[in-house]
């Protein structure tokens, strides 16, 4: 019944790092790697989140798919971004003018991009959603924002077969998508049945609440412990950070 | 201190949409008794058992639990700590991302440290012969895995009394007869039910619902459930 992919499976070192840690790190590489403007801090910064992806043991032809999805967004901007620039264009792809200031935001956007999202994948991927949500609310995250998300988490795959069960429906009655009003209608309905069925779930999730004893407070049930293996993570992706950052300054990298 | 439990006089309800549920009915239900609620689809068994833990406001009527008149949300409060809820749908009483949290949920509610609330969820769980479901998924489980964690969450907060809403209709033979051997150990509880075996053999008070009112049943053979 496992309808989502799910990369935080694994028994990595990753996998099993405090997921609290993971956060605070991704927030960390996230904004100073997106704010660079330096190739070689933004190449580098690629290099350790590809090489730790290794150590996840992460499928990679279902990480690939999914990569390929999100890149389509960065082959627009390789089409539309060398288009624009300041100065003379340096080549011509028939009537086309491509500029070298296009290009090289073109490629830093790729690189920065690529960076980041390796690093989530690495980090934020090997992290299951209760997780995550559970270390945002001991990180000040508040509570009741968590739950939401942690409730509307679990019952996504709740509606999810309550839309397979009434598709069922319809199939067994000889529905055949055309386009016509009948089909259309029959959507509709569909969409607003779930809708429906959806509001009294809630309903009845929130009076089985109700009989539980809640009165509007939401409580924790505490389960993180700092390990020394997270405390090491930490420091080297900090130090690794420093590193590149001053490596970057020292050496950058033009065209 | 009154003998009853649970007293409501002059009930009145009935449906947004229309359809009269009570009109003047009444109930009493004593501590220690097993008792069984009867009547056809649609007489409004389980919607009774919402407006004893005050989940609906009837339009009139007079409900004491515990001794105590009950008319406000906060007059429910501590009949929801008292009594416990099982739910048709086991699906609408597991709401949390593992079976352990669900179980924890009502001692977290009812004020323990999580520390406390942990132990007795880990102990409610052995004693049902659920140990190993604690990480488990809940909406990952089987119909009668589910039924059983739902129970769990409700035995967590130490309930003096229970409702039981159709236990055994999600369930086949197996967990039937597990939830009923279970049931055997509890000394007071009111059981809506279709199951005619399981009424027979698990309690020994009968109330039919029917046209608004609940009466007093002396010999369920004669009653169709």
């Amino acid at each position: 019944m496992n309808y989502f992919e799910d990369f935080s499976e694994g028994n990595s070192f990753l996998h099993r790092a405090d997921p609290r840690v993971k956060i605070l790190l991704t927030v960390l590489y996230t904004c100073i790697i997106s704010v660079q403007n330096n190739l070689t801090i933004s190449l580098l910064g690629i290099f350790l989140p590809f090489c730790l992806l290794f150590f996840t043991r992460i499928r990679f032809k279902s990480i690939l798919k999914r990569f390929l999805i999100v890149y389509i967004f960065v082959g627009i901007l390789w089409i539309v971004l060398p288009l624009s620039g300041k100065g003379d264009p340096i080549f011509y792809i028939g009537p086309v003018k491509i500029f070298k200031e296009g290009l090289e935001k073109a490629l830093l956007i790729t690189v920065k991009f690529s960076a980041i999202l390796f690093f989530i994948v690495g980090f934020i991927s090997t992290t299951t959603v209760t997780n995550l949500f559970h270390a945002l609310s001991h990180l000040k995250f508040p509570p009741k924002l968590s739950h939401l998300a942690l409730l509307t988490y679990r019952y996504i795959h709740v509606l999810f077969m309550e839309f397979g069960k009434l598709k069922n429906a319809i199939i067994v009655r000889g529905f055949k998508p055309r386009t016509n009003l009948h089909t259309y209608r029959t959507y509709a309905y569909l969409v607003g049945m779930l809708l429906v069925r959806s509001y009294n779930r809630a309903e009845r999730v929130y009076r089985a609440m109700l009989c539980r004893g809640f009165e509007g407070k939401f409580y924790l049930l505490d389960h993180f412990y700092l390990k020394k293996s997270d405390i090491v993570l930490a420091i080297s992706v900090s130090s690794y950070i420093l590193f590149i950052i001053f490596f970057g300054f020292k050496y950058p990298v033009s065209f | 201190m009154s003998e009853y439990l649970i007293e409501i006089e002059n009930l009145n309800f009935s449906y947004p949409s229309g359809p009269v549920v009570f009109k003047n009915a009444s109930l009493k239900l004593q501590k220690g008794k097993k008792v069984g609620l009867i009547g056809p689809n649609g007489s409004g068994k389980s919607t009774l058992l919402y407006i004893i833990m005050g989940l609906i406001k009837p339009e009139s009527g007079e409900i004491k639990i515990f001794g105590k008149a009950r008319q406000t949300e906060k007059d429910f409060y501590e009949v929801r700590r008292r009594i416990g809820l099982l739910f048709q749908d086991s699906d609408d009483q597991l709401f949390s991302p593992t079976v352990l949290e669900d179980v924890a949920f009502g001692p977290l509610n009812l004020g323990k440290k999580p520390e406390e609330a942990k132990k007795i969820a880990v102990e409610v769980l052995d004693r049902l012969g659920l140990s190993g479901y604690k990480l488990k998924v809940p909406y990952r489980l089987s119909g009668g895995e589910k039924k059983l964690c739902a129970l769990a969450t409700v035995l967590a907060m130490e309930p003096e009394y229970f409702l039981f809403d159709e236990p055994t209709a999600e369930l086949d033979e197996e967990h039937r007869a597990r939830f009923a051997s279970i049931l055997k150990t509890f000394s007071s509880y009111l059981i809506v039910s279709h199951d005619r075996e399981l009424i027979k053999s698990l309690t020994d008070q009968w109330f039919y619902v029917a046209d608004g009112k609940i009466r007093h049943v002396e010999a369920i053979e004669s009653l169709k459930i």
